[in-house]
């Protein structure tokens, strides 16, 4: 049984993935879910009990060689910084 | 030289009415090599793939100044063949959408009506090409990016098998699903092309080693007499009659010619569109949890709390399309709802994966419309998301089975471009490019 589509609750999601949104945008996503979900809901027509997974997974691997590094033109993209460190807000 | 400085100012003013590029590139002085198998050729980026020292914006306002300081893999190569690099061209923003029209520059116009959108996400690069403001582009498909605007512009574009192409330096939408590709106005000038590009990278670990076919030099190779699957679920409801007319005519032109031609059904496919946003917005909300404004993109001003800097750097940089995926590839992964979603689409996608194996057991190609229906206007689709998902409906599979795919021009309607795609087995590229070849020869294209 798929969940009830009311559960999703915007501003549960925004904060789980860190977007505040306008009151404005809440009430169009508010709106949208329901429908876009009742479309995802499609899937549990499909019997997937006997799936059999096709990808060849492997493991890749090369040689630990140390290599050029850009790490000082990647620095020098950071806005704010303390000697080779970002800085940024407390985190406790 | 100059001459390329004079076509360079033309294409900079026709851009005024396409908007196909976001950012152009200061040319150099002199052509650097001559005699690179791109030399002499110009192309279009898609801003989705990171180019030293030159914007790389994905079409957010997030990443609006941030100038990358690498090249992506497929960058290096282009280089490396010669081409001159023209700028990065319009998308939706992150490569999420079907129209280009979801971008933070404006949308693009289709140059054969600029009324109408040339679809997505790498419509900037579709209409470069068939605007003359490129040679050549470079597109990115997650979920069919290039094919479809390939299809409403009048062009040819191919999603690659996933692991041909380095996705190093392409920043990441559903990385499990997305490869860079060419798009051009020829086959030829496609399988130049991916020639160039498909160069073995271990920087991206799925990148797999291949030969480096020569693409090229077998185009005109005898095909024989292929055996063709037409599966009905590519003709659903959605399909506008115009559209199914064309590429059946097709088709009947290539069972004159000689192949075999067989309807099926693969009845997965009907599935394939949910699962495929499901595994897509899942890897986007995972994927782009890294722009936070912290190292690089927008930041806004400072806060003294990291969890309210974030979702107000998020909020300020992210379109509505953005937010839009990354809430519901949240819900998608989060308690509760992972097996019901996620999982489920994962053992969807692994069902349609193997029918296509099974069918590609008997058959050569699998044949379809790209798009289900001709360009539509401007505005006619933006404030309805799963009108403009549906769009999708045709190219998502190859997508989730990982497989090539080619989008030909087959025909029009009122002056409006229509794509035929060709699909097939794992790096089985050469067989569908000789395909659309010969699809281009009998329309009567030059090569």
């Amino acid at each position: 049984m798929l969940p009830n589509k009311k559960i999703i609750d915007s501003k549960k999601y925004s904060e789980l993935s860190k977007i505040d949104l306008s009151p404005e945008e809440t009430k169009i996503l508010n709106e949208q879910f329901p429908k876009i979900l009742e479309y995802f809901d499609l899937l549990s027509k499909v019997d997937t009990s006997k799936i059999e997974h096709v990808e060849s997974i492997s493991n890749v691997f090369r040689e630990d060689i140390a290599r050029d590094s850009i790490a000082d033109e990647i620095l020098d993209i950071f806005p704010s910084k303390k000697e080779r460190f970002v800085k940024g807000p407390r985190m406790m | 030289m100059s001459n390329l400085i004079s076509q360079f100012e033309d294409i900079k003013e026709k851009n005024n009415s396409i908007n196909a590029y976001i950012t152009f590139s200061d040319l150099p002085e002199k052509q650097l090599i001559t005699d690179g198998k791109l030399s002499g050729k110009t192309i279009a980026i898609k801003d989705t793939i990171s180019t030293l020292g030159l914007r790389t914006t994905c079409a957010s306002k997030m990443l609006e100044t941030y100038v990358p300081p690498f090249d992506a893999h497929v960058v290096t190569l282009l280089k490396k063949h010669g081409a001159m690099i023209l700028g990065k061209t319009n998308c939706d923003e992150f490569a999420m959408g079907s129209s280009t029209e979801h971008s933070a520059f404006g949308p693009t116009h289709n140059p054969h009506d600029l009324e109408r959108v040339p679809g997505g996400s790498s419509g900037g690069s579709a209409a470069a090409v068939a605007g003359n403001l490129a040679d050549l582009a470079l597109g990115s498909d997650t979920g069919g990016s290039i094919r479809c605007p390939a299809s409403f512009c009048g062009i040819v574009g191919l999603k690659p098998t996933y692991g041909l192409i380095s996705r190093y330096g392409l920043i990441a939408y559903g990385n499990s699903l997305e490869q860079i590709g060419p798009m051009a106005k020829t086959v030829y000038d496609c399988a130049l092309l991916l020639e160039c590009i498909s160069e073995y990278d271990d920087r991206d670990a799925t990148c797999i080693q291949t030969k480096n076919p020569e693409y090229t030099q077998h185009l005109d190779d005898d095909i024989g007499d292929l055996k063709i699957a037409v599966p009905k679920e590519f003709f659903g409801n959605g399909t506008d009659r115009v559209v199914e007319q064309t590429v059946w005519d097709t088709i009947k032109k290539l069972e004159s010619e000689g192949a075999i031609i067989e309807e099926i059904s693969i009845e997965s496919i009907k599935y394939s569109l949910p699962a495929y946003y499901i595994i897509a917005m899942s890897e986007a909300s995972s994927n782009l949890a890294r722009f936070d404004g912290l190292r690089y993109g927008l930041h806004s001003e400072k806060s003294n709390d990291w969890n309210e800097l974030f979702s107000k750097n998020r909020k300020l940089g992210f379109g509505f399309e953005v937010k839009r995926r990354i809430m519901l590839g949240t819900f998608a992964l989060s308690s509760g709802y992972f097996d019901e979603y996620y999982v489920k689409a994962q053992h969807v996608r692994s069902l349609i994966a193997s029918n296509f194996k099974r069918v590609f057991n008997k058959f050569d190609v699998v044949i379809s419309p790209t798009m289900p229906t001709l360009p539509f206007k401007i505005g006619e689709k933006i404030t309805d998301p799963l009108s403009m998902y549906m769009s999708d409906v045709d190219t998502v599979s190859a997508n989730l089975a990982g497989i090539p795919s080619l989008s030909v021009p087959c025909g029009s309607s009122n002056s409006l471009p229509i794509g035929i795609q060709l699909m097939s087995n794992h790096f089985n590229e050469q067989t569908i490019l000789n395909l659309g070849n010969k699809i281009e020869q009998f329309r009567g294209m030059v090569k």
